[in-house]
């Protein structure tokens, strides 16, 4: 049996042939599209892009590095390139209402055009003004205006002069106001001079001082009515002029525009504007003058700034639909924001200062966002569903979203939107926003799975040969020979952790590419060889090896304890994987049990202590569970064992070691002394079959650097599931002891078949009568527990009479 | 610039508190700052207006209220003493702007003879084409036309808003005042100004005229003719362009224009007018 159960050198490692491979180097081969093994996932993505209806956004889940970012981005740009080119959008001032600034769309490549043809006319418009104001006929118009106000004032005042001077009196201007003297040659009367007069005459120049006073406030009175009627007509006048000048430039405008009705509206607000604020523009300098481009502040600036146009997407340059991926998806870079600039120290804002997120640039096409970072930004997730709910992009600063500022800012007009977003993260994201967050699902309808495996045969390893070489091109990385190729292909397959299966985490494969390119540049090789992506291999691990050799420094010096040659009772070596990082190990551990008269338990220490996890503790449990049906059918188990992995200090978890516990509690029951130079790895059932477990190549080199550190004996080796062979895709150097029959490695599928290599001793089969046979395994395991169970009945008969003597 | 051609050493200018009085000030300065001469303010607290205050039951009406308020001889006083403290302070301002040497006076009694009085020791009268008294009426003010009869040597009206500056026109007669004008004209130029000399004569005189002109300006390159056939002042106005700055030198009593005519066209002209005898 022990030869039946034996690998040889073939069965650990599953090479590529070279004849399945027909290139030199890479360099011959033609770039390949798409993805390859993602079958589902790329069925999933075109079933996405092709629905239109609401709700059917894609998450593409998988394992970091399959390259779902990549294809998406790919499989998208494909998509897009034969799509329509979206709409321009555009935000313009709101003249009546101007925190509410209007969103425009424009047909691609006619909001630049718009912009241009507004700015333009923004700088025309002063010159147009100055022109109008300067001519001479408004000058004429506005002289007569003044004038005739003068006049007006003039004459009245005349009049009334002329009036009173027959009557000898004069209005003459005091610091603060008019007065009526009595006069005689242009001079005032002195009080001496009046007082010589008659009082009939007197009388009569009082009353004509009077009569005048109170035509004379009469005049007064009506002076600032004549005023107000000088302002309008001013005004009036300055609308004229301002209205003929800026009339035709704006009706150019509303022409070319005449399809697209919120436009012109636009215009005619403009005019409206322009005409009302025709003192404004008046009354500022030169320095003013030229728009947007006048380095200073003024009101003038400021109403020409509002006929600006911002536009916010601009596809002028665009071909098909945009494909956006957002690196920093933030709140405000999703939804977009309103920024402020500082005037005079207090912050303004206004419709120019709206700007676009990723949700406007993508507006018509496809938004790529990785989950994870989107998860992370505050109120990030909640915005973007907020969009895809309302198929509506509202700009609104998370201030106002939370309340936590109510001054005036803007609130821009929402924008439709229609957009198919591409989520792309962990599978746990995938599996966790599902059941905590109801409305992903509701958003996200297509979930396109990404394996992080491809199967290995004839018809995959030519394309993944041809993966490789897009990757190195990609990367402008050397082409790599076709050894080199099959090693990579290889090491992929050792990546997946299974013969019949190639990593697709292209991410880790594309760092071999690197590290080997690298390497061959090192050597000024043209192509990379075998020899580079083996280099590359080898210093990966050494790079990250430092505690798995202080690990195997501490075992060759004994400081922990584990055998590698004769025999112990109870005692036999389990083997574990440790990750760290990016690398994992295998390392041994030793696991011994004891036995002890008691009721049938086994004691796992590390459970008691707290460091073994629950998968440990089942597997325990199960051992209790097989000890039970096999050898307790007739009696019960008089015996407490305890079990534990001896200089453990960390936490322990999983059940791969199970099989190697029940193997030592089985040797400690029976007092079957086990191989040392093996080490043990599988579960077991309560059945006693061996089951798979994880890290099978790692346990395995594990064992066989120690071993080799001590010297290979050929008795030593690894028992493994028979499940676990597939997966082998051993070290070279593991291989090659084994050819050399200097390292063994067992399948096992029965507890029975791993007693048998472990002890030497046949397992022996339960006959008719119930009976193992002598000298087996089960007999002296079944014999044992039987002198366990008879100790004690013995020991209860003893403690029964006593308690009757008493 | 000949500055030697005609010598300017003091020059009195008139103020009130009126708009007028502000373009004198400006103009006159300038005019000290050119010819380093001495600026010398005055202000006349007008005797008429304590007069008036004296007078039983006198009134004066808000200007911008409309509504009556009994006058007395202490309120006025005050105002008046306000009005010169106003009129001391632009003036400080703008001599020290200028950095001319200057002085400032305080009179009471009529404005006209106050000012006529402190004029026989300065070379220039500049005054307000208005006072305070006339501000409403587009007319010549009493001091202004009191100057006009008294006739000083040198007299400068400056309107509201005038401000003295380039280009320089001539009323030119043929005339020895006329002339005196063409040389103040010459003093106050730099030599690529234009200067426009406006002809004013009859027809048959024009050509004769043309030559005295000619002698006096020989260097001067840019020099510009305007006739004027007949003493028309609505003609001679069209011709004077209608902008604020500038500077109109012409006889005190040029030939062809009427007493009359010359107190019409006075107020209509919005730049500083420089009145030579």
């Amino acid at each position: 049996m022990k030869k039946q159960l034996q690998l040889t050198a073939e069965d650990l490692y599953q090479a590529t042939e070279l004849g399945e491979l027909e290139f030199e180097t890479t360099a011959e081969l033609e770039d390949l599209p798409g993805a390859v093994g993602q079958a589902r996932a790329v069925a999933a993505l075109e079933f996405g892009i092709g629905i239109r209806q609401r709700g059917y956004n894609i998450f593409a889940l998988g394992p970091v590095g399959t390259g779902k970012h990549s294809f998406i981005q790919q499989f998208f740009a494909q998509q897009a390139a034969s799509a329509r080119t979206p709409t321009d959008w555009c935000y313009l001032n709101n003249f009546e209402q101007p925190h509410q600034p209007y969103a425009i769309k424009l047909p691609a490549g006619k909001g630049q055009e718009f912009r241009d043809d507004m700015k333009e006319l923004v700088e025309n418009l002063h010159t147009a003004l100055s022109a109008a104001f300067e001519n001479e006929e408004y000058q004429t118009r506005r002289q007569i205006i003044i004038e005739e106000f003068q006049e007006r004032q003039a004459t009245a005042f005349r009049t009334l002069q002329e009036e009173a001077e027959p009557k000898g009196v004069a209005i003459i201007r005091t610091p603060s106001g008019l007065a009526v003297a009595p006069v005689r040659e242009e001079e005032v009367l002195s009080p001496e001079e009046l007082d010589a007069l008659s009082e009939e005459e007197q009388a009569v120049l009082q009353a004509a001082i009077h009569e005048i006073q109170d035509k004379l406030q009469k005049i007064l009175q009506q002076i600032p009515a004549w005023q107000r009627d000088l302002r309008k007509k001013g005004t009036q006048l300055n609308q004229d002029t301002a209205d003929f000048a800026v009339g035709g430039l704006l009706a150019e405008l509303a022409e070319k525009y005449a399809e697209f009705s919120k436009i012109t509206a636009h215009l005619q607000a403009i005019r409206e504007d322009v005409v009302e604020h025709t003192d404004v523009f008046l009354s500022t300098d030169e320095s003013d003058h030229d728009g947007a481009s006048a380095p200073a502040g003024g009101e003038s600036r400021v109403l020409l700034q509002n006929y600006q146009v911002n536009l916010l997407v601009d596809h002028s340059a665009s071909q098909g639909a945009p494909v956006i991926y957002e690196d920093n998806p933030t709140y405000q870079n999703l939804i977009g924001r309103v920024e402020h600039e500082a005037r005079l120290g207090t912050l303004f804002t206004d419709f120019r200062l709206i700007k676009p997120g990723a949700l406007h640039r993508a507006n018509g096409g496809y938004l790529i966002i990785d989950a994870r970072k989107l998860l992370m930004q505050p109120y990030a997730w909640d915005g973007l569903k907020r969009a895809l709910q309302s198929n509506q992009i509202h700009i609104e600063s998370l201030g106002q979203k939370l309340s936590l500022i109510s001054t005036i800012s803007l609130e821009p007009e929402a924008i439709p939107l229609q957009v198919k977003v591409a989520l792309f993260g962990e599978r746990q994201l995938y599996y966790l926003l599902w059941e905590l967050d109801p409305e992903f699902a509701e958003l996200f309808k297509v979930e396109a799975d990404f394996e992080e495996q491809m199967e290995r045969n004839h018809k995959n390893q030519p394309l993944y040969a041809r993966l490789i070489a897009t990757l190195a091109r990609k990367e402008q990385l050397r082409p790599l020979t076709r050894k080199a190729v099959v090693r990579v292909i290889e090491e992929s397959a050792r990546l997946a952790g299974d013969q019949e299966k190639l990593s697709t985490q292209m991410c880790t494969v594309m760092d071999l590419l690197r590290e080997a390119d690298y390497w061959a540049d090192r050597q000024a090789r043209a192509a990379i060889t075998v020899a580079d992506v083996q280099q590359a291999i080898i210093s990966r691990i050494s790079r990250a090896n430092r505690i798995q050799e202080r690990i195997r420094e501490g075992i060759l010096r004994e400081t922990y304890l584990i055998a590698t040659a004769g025999r112990e009772i109870g005692q036999l070596n389990g083997l574990s994987v440790i990750q760290l990082g990016n690398y994992a190990f295998g390392t041994p551990s030793r696991i011994t049990a004891t036995v002890y008269l008691g009721e049938g338990k086994v004691l796992d220490i590390e459970r008691e202590v707290e460091l073994g996890g629950p998968l440990h503790s089942k597997g325990v449990l199960i051992l209790t569970g097989f000890l039970g049906r096999r050898y307790a059918q007739e009696a019960s188990l008089a015996f407490t064992a305890s079990l534990v992995f001896e200089q453990s200090y960390n936490e322990i978890d999983g059940d791969s070691a199970s099989s190697a516990e029940l193997y030592a509690l089985l040797s400690a029951i029976g007092n079957i002394p086990l191989h040392q130079g093996l080490a043990v790895t599988g579960s077991v059932n309560q059945h006693g079959q061996v089951q798979a477990i994880g890290g099978v190549n790692e346990k395995i080199e594990g064992f066989f650097d120690l071993c080799q550190a001590r010297g290979l004996t050929g008795e030593q080796g690894v028992l493994i599931p028979a499940a676990n062979v597939k997966q082998l895709m051993l070290r070279q150097d593991v291989v090659a002891a084994v050819a050399a029959g200097e390292f063994r490695l067992y399948r096992i599928n029965t507890i029975d078949e791993g007693l048998e290599i472990l002890s030497g001793l046949p397992a022996g089969e339960l006959d008719a009568l119930g009976n193992y046979p002598e000298g087996s395994v089960n007999y002296c395991v079944q014999q044992a527990l039987i002198d366990l169970a008879e100790k004690r009945e013995e020991f209860g008969r003893r403690d029964g009479e006593k308690e009757t003597d008493e | 610039m000949n500055e030697q051609a005609v010598e300017i050493r003091r020059i009195l200018v008139a103020l009130d508190a009126s708009p007028h009085s502000r373009a004198a000030l400006e103009a006159a300065a300038e005019l000290a700052a050119r010819f380093h001469a001495v600026l010398r303010g005055l202000f006349v607290e007008d005797v008429r207006l304590l007069q008036l205050a004296q007078l039983p039951s006198s009134q004066e009406i808000g200007y911008f209220s409309a509504s009556r308020r009994q006058l007395d001889t202490t309120q006025i006083e005050r105002q008046l003493r306000v009005q010169a403290k106003r009129a001391r302070r632009a003036f400080a301002l703008t001599v020290k702007q200028m950095q001319v040497a200057s002085e400032f006076h305080v009179t009471r009694g009529v404005v006209a003879a106050e000012v006529l009085a402190a004029v026989e020791d300065a070379d220039l009268l500049v005054l307000g084409r208005a006072g305070w008294s006339r501000v409403l009426i587009k007319q010549l003010g009493s001091t202004a036309r009191s100057a006009l009869a008294a006739a000083p040597n040198l007299m400068l009206i400056a309107p509201a808003g005038g401000r003295l500056g380039p280009p320089v026109q001539v009323l030119y007669d043929g005339s020895p005042a006329a002339e005196k004008s063409l040389l103040l004209a010459e003093t106050l130029m730099e030599e690529e100004q234009w200067l426009t000399i406006l002809l004013l004569a009859g027809v048959a005189k024009l050509t004769a005229l043309h030559h005295p002109v000619q002698a006096l300006l020989c260097h001067r390159v840019n020099i510009e003719y305007q006739t004027l056939p007949q003493s028309n002042v609505s003609r001679l106005l069209r011709l004077i362009a209608a902008k604020s700055t500038g500077l109109l030198i012409m006889p005190l009593h040029p030939a062809s224009l009427t007493e009359d005519a010359l107190l019409t066209l006075l107020p209509q002209i919005k730049m500083p007018v420089l009145l030579v005898r």
